[in-house]
Parts: C-alpha cells; structure tokens; sequence
C-alpha cells in the first residue's frame, strides 16, 4: 500500500542543444506522490513573460524560442507542481550561454589504416540537433585507450569531423569516443557512443594458406584478411552510433596475434 | 578599387572576415578576464544584475539572423566605438581613484581598449572593402552624463564589460556570416542615417 504524499521539490534542467534556435526545459519528481500531479512552467527573460511549448513527448518537456540573441539579461524558469495534498516548486535562473550543451557527435567511425600498426583513422558527423554547424560551428574532444588500460588520451579538435590517431599500440583493441561543444559558449556535450578498433596488423605469411582457424570478435575491428571466400562482413570498419556492430569474419585467425605486447 | 563583388574582394573579405574572428575571440579571452578580476578588486558580486546603463551598446538583438552583412557591421562599428570612449574613461576613472595602487587593473584595461580600437579599425576596413563609406565619428553617443558616484562607477565599469564580453562572441557570429561565399552585405541602408 502506498500512501499518497505532497510533492516534493521538483528537479527541473534547462538545455539548448539546438543553439540559436531555442532551449528546452525538462523536470521530474524526485520521490512519487501516488496521485496525478500537475505541472506549470513559466519563463521570464527581464520583464518579458515567454511562452514554453509543452512537447506531446515527453510529456516533462517544453521548448522555447529565442526572440533575442546575445542578451546579458537572464531568463528565470520557474516550476510549479500541484496535486491534492499540495503544491511545491523550483526556479533556476542562467543566461542565454550558460545553457548550451550539443548533443554527441552521431555516426562515429573507427577504422584501422592499412600498412600503419599505430594508427586509427577517427570519423564522426555533427549531432543532427545542430541546427547551423556553418555559422556555429562546433569542436570536438576525442578519447581513446587501449582496453587493457584504463587511462585516456585526450585530443581537442577546433575544426573537422575526423582525426587519425597516430600513437596506438600495436595490435590492442581500442575503445573511442567524441565530445562536441559549441566553438564559442556553453559546456561540452555528454560523450559519444563508445566504438572499438584496432589498427592494422601485418598478416603472417606462413598462416596464409593453411590455417583454418575461425575468429570471433564482438564489436571490434579486426586487422586479419580473411580469405575472399569465406568473407562474411566488411572488414575493419566499425560503426557505433546507438549500436555495436558485430563483425563475424571466418577466415584466418592466430591465436598468437591475440598475444599482449607490453 | 576592386568591386566590392571581384574574386580578389571576396578573398579579401574572407581573410579580413578570419582575422577578425581571431581578433574578437582573443578580445573576449582577455576581456572575461579582465571581468573577473574587476569584480574582484571592485568588492562586487559576480552575479548581480547591472541594469542596463545609458550609453552602453547593447549586444542583445532580435532576428539577428535576418541582418544584412551591411547592419552587421555598421552596428558592430557603432558599439566598438562606443566601447572605445567607455573603456577609455573607466581607465581615467579607475586612475583616479587608485593612482598606482591597483597598476594591473589599469593594465589590462589599456590592454583591453587597444583591442577595441585595433577591432574598431578592422571593422572600417571591411567597410572600406564593400564600398562603403565609414560613417563620421562626430556627434557619435550622448553628451558625458553626470559624475557618478565611486559605486556607480563601480557597477556601470561592470555592465560595460558584461556587454563587450557578449559583443565580442556576437562579433565573431556576425563575421562568420559575412565570410560566407554565399554573404552580400545587401542593400545599405543610407548612410547619411544614423546607424
């Protein structure tokens, strides 16, 4: 039996992922009430009452428009939620900049590049959120590490969707992700789906022709060609955006290449 | 003259446009700086609202992206000069009122002015660039306002930073567009106006 209670303070964020188009704002209950709770938003920039747009989905959430650009003057949201036993309310107050947060970078892509052991060339696609990457441009935070290890290298990127990372250790299955943050204001947005590579492993010759091992790897590249014949997938490439893709390559595997060099 | 529509001043639009983005990006850089540590030696609160003061270029704009190129930087114009004049009486002011005690703050207001300046000059080169004229400094601004108090001073310096520091990211946005291949600086509007 749950005993229907008063609401507490709500927690309310406010966001602009789609910058200078607008922000949106989104809330929730820390602890249930039990009963239907009702919520209004208000939004003030000055004097100015402004309207927030309630999104049909979800139903926690409304957007508004910018009607100026460049104010100093700051907006004051207030979050009011009311249900029989009584009523609570929050109020957050930031300026135009402080809000701005894109959303990750989309389609990230790691491959490994052929003839270079250390090397793993890096893709990626502006968040689609964005309305006007031309006239805001965005930069980007790439970080990787090998799996065995547990410390980043970070890299900051001020222009292009793409970076070669030159310094991989040989052989090792490398985790990779972005960040974006508008070139100018705001914070940086939270970090990409992770994708896995490994960069390109010179092929033993004795193995070519002989063996008959399969490999199985979960959503890593693999550097090892495998025979036309049995090729199943694209090798080397791996997508992440929302997904892992699983690779299955039947074909040459060493047991010995999957030895760590330290 | 190259017309304003050759090949040779769109690449020199492009590259004005580029150094300006780095001008005004460095002078926000230092400006922000410069903010916090005017806070700090002035005894105010970071966070306190500053209401809009008399003369003080405001950076807030409604359908800016429906300017011209030709509005961009005639405003733009029109606010570093007012900066400029502001900027060079908080330096007077702050002079005054603490000699040689606080040199630093003096110095990267001077600092800061320089910049203004040198933007303000950038500016007139890119109207120079699209042909068109530079509207006259004379009569530019409201007649000096009355001696403040050393408090007024104080948050009217604040406000005066808080807009550059906005300016300065407006600049670069309006710059960029300018850079654009696509850019015309549209119709002028006529400028025995105002701007």
């Amino acid at each position: 039996l749950s005993l229907a209670a008063p609401p507490k303070e709500p927690v309310l964020m406010c966001r602009s992922n789609n910058y200078p188009k607008g922000f949106y704002c989104s809330w929730h209950l820390p602890t249930p009430t039990y009963i239907p709770n009702s919520f209004n938003i208000s939004v003030i920039h000055g004097t100015k009452d402004m309207v927030c747009e309630k999104d049909a989905v979800p139903k926690n959430r409304c957007h508004i428009r910018y009607l100026q650009l460049f104010s100093t003057v700051k907006y004051k949201v207030t979050l009011t939620v009311t249900n029989a036993l009584g009523k609570n309310f929050t109020t957050l107050t930031f300026d135009e900049f402080a809000i701005v947060k894109p959303d990750p970078p989309e389609s990230v892509v790691a491959k490994p590049v052929p003839n270079n052991p250390r090397r793993l060339e890096v893709s990626w696609q502006n968040p689609s959120s964005w309305p006007d990457p031309e006239s805001f441009p965005l930069k980007f935070f790439l970080r990787y590490r090998p799996l065995i290890l547990d410390q980043w290298q970070h890299v900051e990127l001020s222009d292009g969707t793409s970076h070669t990372i030159t310094d991989a250790y040989a052989g090792k299955e490398y985790i990779i992700q972005v960040a974006a943050k508008d070139n100018d204001i705001g914070t940086w947005s939270d970090w990409s789906v992770a994708v896995h590579a490994t960069p390109w492993t010179e092929e033993p010759k004795h193995l070519t022709t002989e063996a008959q091992i399969t490999e199985t790897t979960s959503a890593s590249t693999s550097s090892f060609m495998a025979p036309p014949t049995t090729k199943i997938c694209d090798k080397g490439a791996v997508v992440g955006s929302g997904a892992m893709a699983v690779c299955w390559t039947a074909g040459l595997v060493v047991a010995a290449y999957s030895v760590l060099f330290i | 003259m190259a017309a304003a529509d050759s090949p040779s001043a769109a690449l020199r639009r492009r590259d004005l446009c580029s150094r300006g983005i780095r001008l005004a990006g460095k002078m926000r850089a230092d400006v922000v700086d410069l903010l916090d540590a005017y806070v700090e030696q002035q005894g105010l609160d970071a966070s306190a609202s500053v209401a809009a003061v008399e003369g003080v270029p405001l950076a807030a704009v409604e359908r800016w992206d429906e300017q011209t190129g030709t509005q961009r930087l005639l405003e733009n114009l029109a606010a570093y000069r007012a900066f400029r004049a502001l900027l060079a009486q908080m330096l007077e002011e702050q002079r005054e009122q603490l000699g040689e005690a606080d040199a630093g703050l003096g110095r990267a207001l001077a600092a800061v002015l320089l910049q203004v300046s040198a933007f303000a000059y950038h500016l007139e080169e890119l109207l120079r660039l699209e042909s068109r004229g530079i509207p006259g400094e004379e009569g530019d601004g409201p007649p000096p306002p009355p001696r403040l108090s050393l408090f007024e001073q104080k948050l009217r310096g604040l406000g005066v930073l808080r807009e550059l520091a906005q300016w300065a990211v407006r600049s670069v946005r309006d710059l960029r567009q300018l850079a654009k291949p696509s850019s015309a600086t549209g119709a002028a509007p006529g400028l025995a106006e105002s701007p």
